[in-house]
């Protein structure tokens, strides 16, 4: 079976829903990035919302996997390993 | 047109700035010449305003809609408690045109949309974002397209910020990196917010106008002021933009 921890690296109203800036999540259901951010959801689940949209994850939120911008379908094919970072950023709309 | 010759006013003015490397008095006369479209007098807007027009920037248009209120005080620095219920072009204008007496100030006292958005930004040398959404961000980066000029994005969110220049042909353009509108919203900020964000975009706009040094084209400056650090991402143009790479 996969274990493994994920730490997210959490930006503006992410932050808030999860209350800190860094959050270790214990991702055992699957070894994606996908699978990892279902993780973290699953914990917060107010996050949801922010975040996804009918079950995939909003356009418009950056993701980087240490460090290293992650687009569209790679998100759900991209494997993830114990110790990876994963940096999630909504775009932030005031002036 | 050739830029414009420096007098006495301006060689003492601008002194300091001249001696930055690769300025002198060819890239202040240069910034003599420029125009700058400065979309939104708020948060944004006002240490990008107030910042061009110290540098010298020899034409500002300023935009926006709305009139001052009480609760911007935090941050909209160009307004001060007796401009409150005035417009805000107005207040704006009064103060730039007074911060520098030397530079062209034109206010558009409106909303920017799809009808007017081509022509504002005409004969402008560069656009600077300080709106407060993302519909007309996207008009601004069509009118970005459209004429070919820079477009410095500049977006905040409580203690953080973003910050990138989109420059037509050489990195993406707004819609490549965020294709669809995150929501309005009345969003928490603390004034330094929008002080760093915007002072950042008024400094890439003079290095864009000049040409010097590296700017923040094909990267993601993201400004974390909880914790101080800044990050970047690298953003790169989407293949199947329908703003800038399907023929319009």
């Amino acid at each position: 079976m996969i274990f493994m921890m994920i730490r997210f690296r959490l930006f503006a109203n992410f932050r808030e829903a999860a209350k800190q800036k860094d959050v270790d999540v214990a991702v055992s259901g699957g070894n994606t990035i996908s699978d990892a951010i279902k993780a973290l959801l699953a914990r917060y689940p107010a996050m949801e919302p922010m975040m996804f949209q009918d079950g995939r994850l909003k356009q418009y939120v950056n993701v980087l996997l240490n460090g290293q911008t992650v687009k569209g379908e790679q998100i759900a094919s991209m494997t993830v390993k114990d110790g990876d970072e994963i940096a999630l950023f909504p775009p932030v709309s005031g002036g | 047109m050739p830029a414009p010759e420096l007098n006495d006013y301006d060689r003492t003015r601008y002194d300091r700035q001249m001696r930055i490397r690769g300025f002198g008095e060819e890239g202040q006369r240069k910034l003599k010449g420029a125009t700058a479209f400065v979309a939104g007098c708020g948060g944004l807007g006002s240490p990008i305003a107030t910042y061009l027009a110290t540098a010298g920037v020899g034409r500002l248009v300023i935009a926006d809609m709305d009139v001052v209120d009480l609760s911007n005080l935090n941050r909209q620095i160009l307004h001060w408690d007796d401009n409150v219920g005035e417009d805000k072009v107005k207040s704006a204008y009064e103060k730039l045109v007074r911060i520098n007496p030397s530079i062209t100030v034109e206010p558009f006292n409106g909303c920017i949309d799809g009808n007017n958005v081509l022509e504002l930004t005409k004969g402008c040398d560069v656009i600077m974002d300080a709106m407060d959404n993302f519909e007309t961000r996207y008009l601004l980066n069509r009118a970005s397209l459209y004429h070919q000029i820079p477009m410095i994005y500049g977006s905040i969110w409580g203690l953080e910020g973003r910050v990138t220049t989109l420059v037509p042909g050489r990195t993406p353009c707004l819609e490549c990196i965020f294709p669809k509108a995150p929501p309005k919203e009345t969003f928490p900020v603390l004034g330094t917010t929008p002080g760093v964000i915007g002072t950042i975009q008024a400094t890439e706009a003079i290095k864009v106008l000049l040409g010097i040094g590296s700017t923040l084209e094909n990267r993601l400056l993201v400004y974390d002021g909880e914790y101080m650090e800044f990050h970047e991402l690298k953003i790169a143009p989407n293949p199947e933009c329908p703003a800038c790479r399907v023929k319009q």
